[in-house]
């Protein structure tokens, strides 16, 4: 008979039966064979797997002390030898959940085994490390336990036998945001005409791309003084002197150009081009005004609405930058613009 | 790119022709522009009125970086 | 209406004595077509024409590619397949066509790039009939005859797309002139006249094209669709290739005429009509309108159609980039908010390995239901192949000299962009992108 892969159960002060929210502050503790909720994964996977140490500490106190208390329980796993980790389920409860995130990072970056959390999918501990562990979903609480637990238990075990696991969408655990390129069985045509199907029938199949939101940045303070204020022009729209000189990219983007307008009443055409590849660069080839008002904004400059209009203008290609790469260069744009004294940049995009 | 100047303390407006781009993305102030191949202007309009469409456009967007916002907000300028 | 299609596949391509289909070999005299497809280009924008083939599992690449067509002909019925191409605009759909499966004509020439706009110049294409990139297009699976032309200095882009795509129209009819007379090797009907069970499910298709221009048009009944307003269509309608692409700038995001005349999610709804399905039309618009005003305007419009045609549910997708997301995911909204059911299915971004923002250019709230057709930010590397058709280099970067460069030799691209078909805008490849 094949041997039993051996497990390593981490869980809490309340499942390893000390107490509850009050006993928060009990120490790192651990004990040979399973406890708590590990004898009902053993129920359910007992003849392959064999969970041979089962560590528990105070939710506040690994919060607290995170190096110390991850430096032992370092110690303990690593004694056991084990070919899996299991940690939770930890459902709705938040400090539970992080302590069980941070044993996930330990076990899958420093020593490379693997390991799987039980979590309420809303529980914030899931969003700071779904990608250091797979997290199964679980209910809000623990009168979840008894439905949760097998399923729980039985993927623990696939991923003890294989390392990894098979899409989340077939395997039921919360996506961790990784996504590859795959050629699967039906085309995008097909699997459409299914998903409408089976949502004329009533259901509620997964989609196949989640929504991701933006981060909400709350808006800087408005200028006070605009007669004294300095103004700048930064465009996603591609404008740049002819010939490009900096060699921008026409999409994902990875650079900007700062660009001298000392001296231009206005951006003369021919002397400026459009280089972004989304949209037909003729009108602001003929009149580069268009995106770059620099005709109004002298005008105004002159009538004296503001004290000073920059003499560079900011430029690159917005198509196709990721998010990343967006900040970063939003970032060094910022930086560029405090240095210059800027008080309020108008920016525009196509 | 315009959120990280807002982090910055440095206030913006964007003037494009897609808004619900730049509202779902997040940003500020926004201007409704005049096309997507022609942000600041619109070539249907005879030369001075297409520059004087320009202005408006450039005057709103001086004006919402003087105002207060506490989320994505939309400022029209209409083409007549 | 109702269309009985007539299906043919050739077990080889070659060049012969004659232009013929035999025991499934089609052979063509390649001087005499040659000279066939020059004769009619009256102004000789084409200055150099050379016929390649390119078979499937071969070692080799296929550059510069504008548009594929596919080799089809009405034998009964109203029109002519890809009707107002060099014919009249009549309305298709009805009685008989014959069709060549496997076979593509590709038209493959090194369009000039000479002082144009950012966005409105061929970007140089490529399809790999082997390896890692192989799967980014159906065309690595058929025959492809590859018309390679060099053009005339001094033109305008208007005359060069004219004369790229007569090429292309001719040589295709002329292929499948051979297939008229024959009797089809098995036949498919799509009869929409019948009565169907009321119990059925409605269901609608919106095909939202590009079109910015020159270069990056897309024909109906023969003309380009700039203004259009949504068009309800019938599936037939659109399997007579009443669409034709003369869209050439993204080389991911097209949809060549050959795949206009095959939409998958238009032929699977219609061999489930009267089974599964009602399917009760296709609706067909244009994305990329300049400004919010307009496509709100064309999206609600676009719904409109969905809705008048009855329908309970549709399906959307689009070609394009993320400016085409924007009026699509509109179209998407309006139908929601209507009580209509929508899927959508679209490539995705995220780099390398998914986790990098977001996913999608734009989104609404209602866009619960989405189908991936794989991300088109992962890097390929493609190996050094033993022939290339279609011409000699690759023309990468124009923003920053697009100086050629080889086109046999192994090469890393970043992301998908420059493989024809690589974002899988019309559902046809079966690449998508996978969560873990």
């Amino acid at each position: 008979m094949a041997e039993k892969i051996r497990v390593v159960h981490y869980i809490n002060q309340f499942f390893a039966g000390i107490g509850g929210e009050e006993k928060g502050a009990s120490p790192l503790e651990f004990c040979e064979g399973p406890k708590g909720p590990g004898v009902g994964i053993t129920q359910t996977i007992g003849a392959e797997a064999e969970i041979v140490r089962t560590i528990w500490c105070g939710d506040n106190l690994i919060n607290q002390e995170q190096d110390r208390i991850l430096a032992e329980i370092e110690k303990l796993i690593r004694d056991a030898k084990p070919g899996l980790v299991i940690a939770g389920p930890a459902f709705n409860a938040g400090r539970y959940g992080l302590a069980c995130g941070m044993v996930a990072k330990l076990c899958s970056e420093k020593l490379s085994i693997p390991v799987i959390i039980g979590m309420y999918p809303e529980n914030p501990a899931v969003e700071i490390f779904r990608k250091a562990a797979y997290i199964y979903p679980c209910a809000e609480t623990a009168a979840g336990m008894r439905k949760d637990l097998p399923g729980f238990a039985r993927l623990a075990l696939k991923l003890g036998q294989k390392g990894k696991l098979d899409p989340a969408i077939v395997d039921g655990y919360i996506p961790r945001g990784y996504r590859y390129n795959e050629y699967v069985q039906k085309n995008a045509a097909a699997r459409s005409i299914e998903m409408l199907g089976r949502r004329l029938a009533g259901d509620n199949p997964m989609t196949e791309i989640p929504l991701r939101g933006f981060e909400m940045v709350a808006p800087a303070r408005p200028v006070t003084d605009l007669k004294g204020a300095t103004i700048a022009i930064v465009t996603g729209g591609g404008m740049v002197p002819r010939g490009n000189p900096d060699k921008l990219k026409q999409a994902f983007a990875d650079a900007f150009g700062i660009y001298s307008i000392a001296g231009l009443a206005e951006l003369p055409a021919g002397d400026f081009k459009g280089i972004h590849g989304g949209y037909d660069s003729t009108w602001v080839d003929e009149d580069p005004d268009r995106v770059v008002p620099l005709d109004a904004l002298r005008a105004m400059e002159k009538e004296g609405k503001f004290k000073k209009l920059l003499n560079e203008y900011f430029s690159l290609c917005g198509i196709g930058t990721n998010v990343a790469m967006s900040k970063k260069l939003g970032a060094e744009v910022a930086e560029q613009l405090k240095r210059r004294e800027v008080s309020a940049a108008i920016y525009t995009s196509t | 790119m315009q959120k990280e100047a807002e982090r910055a303390g440095i206030p913006t407006a964007l003037i494009t022709a897609i808004p619900s781009v730049a509202k779902s993305v997040g940003v500020s102030r926004i201007i409704t522009g005049g096309g997507i191949p022609y942000p600041v202007g619109n070539p249907s309009l005879p030369r001075d009125r297409e520059i004087e469409f320009r202005r408006r456009l450039v005057e709103k967007a001086l004006e919402a970086i003087c105002t207060e916002v506490t989320g994505p907000t939309v400022f029209d300028v209409s083409l007549a | 209406m109702r269309l009985e299609r007539g299906y043919f596949s050739v077990r080889d391509l070659a060049f012969g004595k004659q232009t013929a289909l035999v025991d499934g070999i089609l052979t063509v005299d390649r001087d005499e077509l040659t000279r066939l497809i020059l004769k009619d280009d009256e102004n000789k924008h084409i200055k150099t024409l050379t016929l390649e083939i390119v078979k499937p599992g071969e070692d080799a690449r296929i550059v510069h590619v504008l548009d594929t067509l596919q080799p089809g002909i009405k034998v009964e019925g109203e029109g002519q397949f890809m009707p107002g191409q060099l014919c009249d605009p009549v309305i298709v759909g009805g009685g008989k066509t014959h069709l060549i499966e496997n076979v593509a004509v590709m038209e493959c020439a090194e369009l000039p790039w000479a002082g144009k706009s950012a966005l409105l110049y061929a970007r140089d294409a490529i399809i790999d009939m082997k390896g890692p990139a192989a799967g980014y297009s159906p065309f690595s699976q058929t025959f492809n005859l590859v018309l390679r032309m060099t053009m005339r200095e001094g033109a305008s882009d208007v005359e060069y797309d004219e004369a790229v795509r007569h090429a292309g129209v001719r040589c295709a009819r002329h292929l499948a002139g051979l297939v008229k007379d024959m009797t089809p090797e098995r036949t498919e009907i799509f009869d929409f006249d019948q009565a169907v069970d009321p119990s059925l499910p409605k269901v609608a298709y919106v095909t939202q094209c590009q079109t910015q221009g020159t270069y990056s048009n897309t024909y109906l009944y023969g003309k380009d669709v700039a203004n259009i307003v949504p068009v309800s269509l019938s599936p037939t309608e659109i399997m007579d290739g009443c669409i034709v692409s003369g869209n050439y700038v993204w080389p991911c995001f097209k949809i060549p005429s050959f795949i206009q005349a095959n939409l998958p999610t238009v032929m699977e709804l219609a061999r489930q009509h009267g089974k599964t399905v009602n399917f009760v039309g296709v609706v067909f618009d244009r994305g990329h309108n300049n400004s919010h005003f307009e496509k709100a305007r064309v999206a609600n419009m676009a719904a409109s159609q969905v809705r008048r045609m009855g329908a309970q549910g549709v399906v959307i997708s689009w070609e394009g980039g993320g400016n085409a997301a924007t009026d699509a995911m509109l179209t998407l909204q309006t139908c929601e908010r209507w009580g209509i059911k929508a899927v959508a299915f679209t490539f995705e971004f995220g780099g390398p390995d998914g986790t990098e923002g977001v996913l999608l250019v734009d989104d609404v709230p209602e866009a619960h239901f989405l189908v991936s057709s794989g991300s088109i930010e992962k890097p390929t590397t493609i190996p050094k192949v033993a022939r290339v058709a279609g011409g000699d280099v690759v023309r990468l970067r124009k923003e920053t000299g697009g100086d050629p460069e080889p086109a046999d030799v192994e090469r890393t691209l970043d992301n998908i962009t420059p493989f024809y078909c690589g974002a899988n805008q019309s559902g046809i490849g079966t690449l998508a992108g996978v969560g873990y």
